[in-house]
């Protein structure tokens, strides 16, 4: 069930050649420069996500000493599959769609979804446990699965060319709407002052 | 074994990801890195303390990424996730193996050259859901049983290229697994935390699969 569920979304696909254009990431060669602040923006959101989401663990069972010891001992853990396949899946997917966003081609983001993994399971994650071996596969792997079908599916909606369509297509892959490095960001603000008011209009253009 | 592992990880990782020019086909395997995603059914056969001699059948989803060293030959790491349904416990267990998978040019009653054949080995954490049997929870106070051992298997299958381009595939393949060493686990709010341990007892699975797949890169 859970793998179907994965799968489904690689089967989406929108053919038309404009929308395709617009919406499918614009791969290129992406300088060393950009990969090291693409991979320090997904480290830094780790460590966020795990002292905050995780913060009364830490707080029981974290430990600097942990920290260094875990980090040697990777094994097999005893999580329920709705971490392993769902949770996992999902952050993968992320981490994906976020490499993608950023104009690398499939198997470098898998690649570096792949390395994204491994940097949470092996240096973030081990003040409270041991890496996991399902964790470093199912993560990339899942994740890759079904940020594939993401992508497909969130250029699908696009392809609607409607408000609900581009909505849904922000919501699957939300990352599109942060311009690739090498872009002129769609951003302008324009202060507005005057006797009566003050003011600032900002608008961005998606 | 760890640090071994690891480095076997990394040195996948040194191989070029970058693809050839040629785009892979069923007949032509194309050098590189590939992922294969699909799902199927599959049915087994458990003898354990817990489900004695008692058939299963579920679904399956499985991941299988690889070097293809040539057009031939190709090393891969894959997962095989099953779901069964054995009388009253839910079955969950993931096959984690890595194999050698091999293209045959010609193969016997067919002209097809997309049929492969894979041969694997690795570790299968298998758990065994408690919630639905009363009296085992009362018993052991752990909401579910998981198992540890090696796996085997063998698989054969054929590639064919979609209408679209897509490399899509059929395989039939059947798995043994070995599971030696068992722990109960309770969930203590997000942490599982084990309630026993036991290595006494042997469990085997033997299973047969079908599963249909894209390729995915």
């Amino acid at each position: 069930m859970a793998g179907w569920l994965l799968l489904c979304p690689l089967l989406a696909w929108s053919e038309d050649e404009d929308v395709l254009k617009r919406y499918v990431p614009r791969v290129r060669e992406v300088p060393a420069s950009e990969k090291t602040l693409n991979f320090g923006i997904v480290y830094a959101s780790q460590w966020t996500y795990y002292l905050t989401a995780q913060h009364s663990i830490i707080k029981k069972q974290g430990s600097f000493e942990n920290w260094h010891r875990n980090m040697f001992s990777p094994h097999f853990d005893k999580d329920s599959f709705d971490y392993n396949i769902f949770k996992h899946g999902v952050t993968g997917n992320y981490y994906y769609l976020w490499f993608r966003s950023r104009g690398y081609d499939r198997v470098e983001a898998f690649w570096w979804s792949f390395l994204s993994s491994l940097a949470f399971e092996f240096t973030v994650e081990t003040a409270t446990e041991r890496p996991s071996y399902q964790d470093i596969y199912q993560t990339p792997v899942y994740g890759t699965v079904l940020g594939v079908g993401m992508e497909k599916l969130s250029i699908f909606f696009h392809g609607q060319e409607s408000w609900w369509g581009h909505t849904l297509g922000y919501v699957l892959n939300p990352f599109p709407l942060i311009p690739q490095w090498d872009e002129k960001y769609n951003f302008s603000y324009t202060p507005i002052l005057s006797k009566e008011q003050k003011g600032l209009l900002v608008s961005y253009e998606f | 074994m760890n640090s071994r592992i690891i480095s076997i990880l990394f040195l996948l990782i040194s191989f070029s990801a970058r693809a050839d020019k040629y785009v892979f086909k069923a007949d032509q395997w194309q050098k590189g890195i590939h992922l294969f995603a699909g799902g199927g059914l599959n049915a087994s056969i458990y003898n354990s303390d817990f489900a004695k001699q008692d058939q299963g059948v579920g679904l399956n989803f499985k991941t299988e990424v690889g070097y293809y060293i040539n057009s031939q030959w190709a090393l891969e790491a894959a997962s095989r996730v099953k779901f069964n349904k054995v009388k009253e416990y839910l079955v969950w267990d993931t096959l984690f193996t890595g194999g050698l998978k091999y293209r045959f040019n010609h193969f016997p009653f067919t002209k097809s050259k997309g049929i492969y054949a894979r041969a694997f080995a690795g570790k299968a954490p298998t758990v065994f859901y408690l919630r639905d049997s009363p009296e085992i929870y009362r018993k052991t106070k752990a909401s579910r049983i998981q198992y540890d051992g090696p796996v085997y298997g063998g698989a054969i299958g054929n590639m064919y290229d979609g209408a679209n381009g897509k490399v899509w595939y059929v395989e039939y393949g059947f798995t043994y697994q070995q599971l030696n060493r068992y722990i109960g686990v309770k969930n203590d709010g997000e942490i599982p935390v084990t309630e026993f341990a036991n290595t006494g007892n042997k469990f085997k699975i033997y299973s047969l699969y079908v599963s249909i797949g894209l390729l995915v890169f």
